[in-house]
């Protein structure tokens, strides 16, 4: 049996089809979001991949923020929910799941079935985002698939007080302007970042294993600065984008599964 | 009254008493009747003596916004130099006070302002503002938060200090002797009319729930506007008898409910069709809210002491044990599956200590939580699809919660 | 170093260091110290008691544990407060004392209890019906409570006249703070808008009597100066508090000089003394009674846009900064009025919106500047 998840966010699509709920068959990432041709490129783009159908696929459940306007999927489930499954079918030991979105920031408390226990987000705020990260990068004149490398080179991180995105984009600024490198200054945002997730975090309580995922967790800059801010280890999903999307295909089998066992 | 409304859904006799209330009150207002502004648990049996129209922002607040004219007021107020920061009520009670007009219609302007601060103090500096701006005198009942399980007897004597000094100022205000006789009788009324409003929402309690519990905050209008006259005790039994008569018959607001819920805190005015919508889609019904409970409010009516203990008996102007004490209870005695939290911009008595009772409560009962952000009048700070991912996360825990078992 | 000069080197050393003052006090007295939260709680109940009160205004700290209980629009004061409670700043305190001054320091008190505890968390209530007769009485009755609850902490009975005797002190402290803001009106080149600062907040971490011997110092070798000639702006400056120390630097940076305070934490605590009385308990009830102008303290008449331009009479100053504190509800409804009857005087001011942990001092830099010229140019 073959089931698809997908993760419509606010700024990329992501697809993933499963087999029996235990295999990934094929999966796909297109930078564009929600209110785009994403989802409907990443729907195509899959489904090529695995080379099928839309028949060949059993059920579908969409999540993420554009969730609800995926023509074609069977049901929508919050992302929450999916990431938890998504995250505990890649690594089993996870209790606590930190996603870093493009526009929300979620800490995850998660039992050993992968069930969530309880979960905090970020208030109506960019600060901590993928996006906060997206505008730091315009002002530095770089893309943000490089701050992390930039962070690497950083000697000594700059504060960034602000965790406004607004004022922080002035501070990161002024620091350029006060003859500040721009390794350090990103090392300074990453740090900010942390800070602000951590802050999260603490709020629900942070049980090890502690996990990040979406697409930030693929920037080493942030994740090293937040386990120096929570002093602990902290693992980064092996597909960090693509959690939701499995989670969303996992619990698309376990809805086929529960059918059957209802009809039997 | 006439007897039409008999039969009439508590839901649209509610709407009448109001649209009926607000006549009467600029219609006397026009005869010369005093207007007092007043806010939301006040102990206004004392004006309900002296005869005087009440008027509560508050309400007219929320109902403007219900009516989705709160950014017209919001946008005055904020003009006028209110941050963006305070109390939305206070900022579309400041617009309106400008603009003489809104959405939700006109109210008469105050010949004097009765401001108690049980539930907050911003309502204070409110009503600061107000007596200055309208050059009205302003009655202050200042109802000291507790810091200890029973109120402190100097406190209670602090509180009968006030109440006497409140009656020698409504005397020198109305020019007349403080009607004692009818003052009791208030008394009686209220308690009476407090007494069916708890009986009424305790039967929330049945399964399936007889009420959707989002109608409250309608009902509320008659026990905030009226306790302590007759129209409330009239309302409040003919909702008590129609909530009986369902519980009787087993039916229930959603016949096969799947959920129930309960809610804290003041829900968002503008959009409460997002909040019934995304209950009712589920199957869920809400079942109990911290809020309504509120005004429950019985007392001893021959002795102000005890009145005073319990108009300072809200939660707000409470420790946390007892609001701990207080969610765990309801969550138990309602059999409430789930609580929705309200970080509410507006209310900072509120949101400072949410996030540690919000933990508290799943710890202790294991229930699952949701804490949503929004503003009670400010739609700007609130985000539907946000509302939505985290209520979508809630109900799924729960599901879980209950696969587990 | 000049006389002078050293007196303010150390008032500025206690000013930032409170922790080594209360380990100090400790030390050589064996005392306890006890916290007390902004803004109006008589420090008297504590000094009777023979202990070191200490004032908890918050103070510079990057925020990191405090979102675990507040969400992101508290104000940075209490912020501050609960990122120290939760970090073990405030360990040397035997006892922490909160005023219930507004929504946030309602609730603030019952989330410490929370955080730490094992430190006893005095929640004190006091009335907005301050004046009438059954008001002074519940202020008397509160504070008798605190006592009591202090008592316990150290074991020892406070008499009436241990606290007739600390009111006596903390009204000397309090005239020598007024007098000192006078005096200092005319030596605005030594006295900055920082060095201002730094005497008014020393007098948190010491014990009165002895800040009153160098506040009088210092006013006695002032006094022995020529006038200063200062060609800067002088200003009045209304709000909660005038931190951060960046913040003040700017004022001096851009020319100002500070010729009186309606700072809460600044004159608002000393400019009412307590009247007579043979009940020391009442005399803090009346000195409540007597005192106008705070937006935490109950004022239907809105008393405090004319008090302001009483200050900005008294001091010949140039205008008016509005330090708003974000987040600080009582300030932000106090504004509008304060605006409207500046404007009707005739006197300019400055809104300008800060945080104990500033975002950003590029907007307040180009503000602090953009004021100095307008004032500058209206001298012309």
């Amino acid at each position: 049996m073959f089931t698809m998840g997908i993760d419509i966010g606010s700024t990329s699509s992501k697809a993933a089809i499963m087999e029996d709920g235990s295999k990934i068959v094929a999966s796909c990432v297109i930078p564009f979001g929600t209110g785009t041709s994403g989802p409907q490129r990443v729907i195509e783009d899959v489904l090529q991949a695995a080379d099928m159908n839309r028949d060949n696929i059993d059920y579908i459940v969409a999540t993420g923020y554009g969730r609800r306007s995926i023509p074609g999927a069977d049901e929508q489930i919050s992302e929450i929910t999916c990431h938890a499954r998504g995250v505990h079918f890649l690594l089993p030991s996870t209790r606590t799941i930190i996603d870093i979105g493009g526009q929300d920031v979620k800490v995850i408390r998660v039992d050993e079935n992968g069930a969530v226990m309880n979960f905090v987000m970020n208030e109506k705020c960019a600060a901590g985002t993928g996006r906060f990260l997206e505008v730091m990068a315009r002002v530095l004149e770089c893309k943000v698939d490089e701050l992390s490398m930039l962070s690497n080179q950083a000697k000594q991180a700059v504060p960034i007080s602000s965790t406004c995105t607004v004022f922080a984009e002035s501070e990161v600024i002024s620091q350029l302007a006060a003859g500040n490198s721009r390794e350090d200054v990103v090392a300074g945002i990453h740090d900010s970042v942390a800070r602000r997730v951590a802050s999260l975090g603490k709020r629900v309580g942070l049980v090890p294993d502690v996990v990040m995922t979406g697409g930030v967790a693929q920037n080493e800059g942030v994740v090293k600065a937040m386990r120096q801010e929570l002093k602990t280890e902290i693992k980064t999903s092996p597909l960090p984008q693509l959690t939701g999307a499995i989670g969303a295909a996992l619990l698309a089998y376990q809805k086929v599964q529960k059918a059957k066992q209802a009809n039997d | 009254m006439t007897d039409t409304t008999q039969v009439k859904a508590a839901k649209d006799v509610v709407k009448d008493l109001q649209a009926e209330y607000y006549a009467e009150a600029n219609r006397a207002h026009e005869e010369g009747k005093l207007v007092a502004w007043v806010t939301s648990i006040a102990p206004r049996e004392f004006l309900e003596a002296m005869d005087i129209v009440t008027i509560y922002p508050e309400n007219h607040a929320a109902a403007i916004a219900a009516k989705k004219g709160s950014m017209e007021m919001l946008d005055i107020a904020e003009s006028m130099g209110y941050s963006i920061d305070i109390c939305s009520y206070a900022r579309v009670n400041l617009g309106y006070v400008e603009a003489g007009d809104s959405a939700a219609g006109k109210v008469p302007y105050p010949d004097l302002l009765f401001c108690c601060n049980n539930i907050c103090d911003t309502v204070t500096k409110w009503y600061e503002i107000l007596s200055r701006r309208l050059n009205v005198p302003l009655i202050m009942i200042d109802l000291p938060f507790s810091h200890f399980d029973q109120p402190q007897e100097h406190t209670i004597d602090y509180i009968v200090g006030q109440f006497e000094n409140a009656i020698k100022q409504l005397e020198e205000i109305t020019g007349k002797p403080f009607n004692y006789e009818k003052f009791q009788h208030c008394l009686e009324l209220s308690n009476q009319a407090s007494t069916l409003w708890k009986e009424s929402f305790e039967m929330g309690k049945n399964k399936p729930c007889p009420f959707n519990g989002l109608d409250y905050f309608n009902y509320m209008a008659q026990i905030v506007c009226s306790r302590g006259n007759e129209k409330a005790v009239y309302f409040f039994q003919l909702l008590k008898d129609e909530i009986a008569a369902k519980v009787a018959a087993g039916e229930g607001y959603i016949q096969d409910e799947q959920y129930r819920i309960l809610w804290d805190g003041i829900p968002f005015w503008y959009n409460l069709r997002v909040m019934a919508k995304s209950l009712k889609d589920r199957k869920a019904v809400q079942v109990a809210s911290t809020y309504t409970e509120n005004w429950a409010l019985t007392y001893d009516t021959t002795d102000l002491r005890s009145m005073a203990k319990a108009y300072m008996g809200n939660f707000t102007n409470r420790e946390f044990e007892f609001r701990f004490n207080n969610m765990c209870r309801i969550i138990r005695e309602y059999s409430c599956d789930g609580v929705i939290l309200h970080s509410n911009r507006s209310c900072k008595n509120q949101d400072f200590a949410m996030y540690e009772l919000a933990r508290q409560v799943t710890k202790a009962t294991g229930v699952p939580v949701a804490i949503v952000d929004g503003d009670q009048d400010d739609p700007r700070a609130f985000s539907e699809a946000q509302y939505e991912t985290r209520i979508q996360a809630l109900f799924e825990m729960i599901d879980q919660r209950r696969e587990a078992k | 170093m000049s006389k002078v000069e050293e007196i303010l080197s150390e008032l500025g050393y206690v000013a930032h260091h409170p922790a080594r003052m209360v380990e100090q006090w400790k030390k050589e007295t064996g005392g306890k110290a006890v916290g007390i939260m902004p803004i109006h709680c008589a420090e008297e109940v504590v000094h009777a008691a023979g202990m070191l009160p200490v004032g908890m205004w918050g103070g510079q700290t990057s925020i990191s544990l405090a979102p675990e209980y507040l969400q992101s629009f508290c104000c940075s004061i209490m912020k501050a407060v609960m990122e120290f409670t939760m970090s073990g700043a405030y360990k040397n305190l035997d006892a922490i004392i909160c005023p219930e001054t507004c929504d946030t320091l309602r609730v603030i008190p019952l989330m410490m209890r929370k955080a730490i505890p094992q430190t006893p968390i005095i929640g004190v209530v006091l009335p907005d019906n301050r004046k009438i007769d059954a008001g002074i009485k519940y202020t008397a009755a509160e504070y008798r409570s605190i006592v009591k609850q202090l008592e316990q902490i150290t074991g020892n009975p406070v008499k009436d006249e241990d606290l007739q005797n600390s009111v006596e002190i903390y009204n000397e402290h309090h005239a020598a703070m007024m007098e000192f803001f006078k005096v200092a009106v005319d030596h605005c080149d030594i006295i900055t808008p920082y060095n201002r600062h730094m005497v008014i907040k020393s007098s948190y971490f010491m014990p009165k009597e002895k800040h009153t011997v160098l506040v009088k110092a210092l006013i006695d070798e002032l006094i022995k100066l020529q006038p200063s000639q200062f060609k800067g702006h002088k200003v009045v400056v209304t709000g909660i508090m005038s931190e951060p120390d960046e913040l003040l630097e700017m004022f001096g940076k851009y020319g100002y000089a500070i010729v009186a305070d309606d700072l809460a934490q600044g004159s608002r605590q000393f400019r009412t003394p307590a009247p007579a009385d043979d009940d020391p308990y009442i005399r803090l009830g009346k000195r409540l009674a007597n005192f106008e102008g705070c937006s935490c303290v109950y004022d239907p008449e809105k008393l405090r846009g004319k008090l302001l331009k009483q200050l900005v009479d008294e001091t010949q100053a140039d205008g008016v900064v509005v330090l708003m504190m974000k987040f600080c509800d009582p300030e932000e409804y106090d504004y509008p009025f304060i605006k409207q009857d500046l404007e009707e005087a005739g006197i300019p001011h400055l809104y300008l919106e800060i945080e104990q942990q500033m975002e950003s001092s590029e907007q307040v830099q180009t503000r602090l500047q953009a004021f100095a010229e307008l004032l500058e140019e209206r001298k012309n």
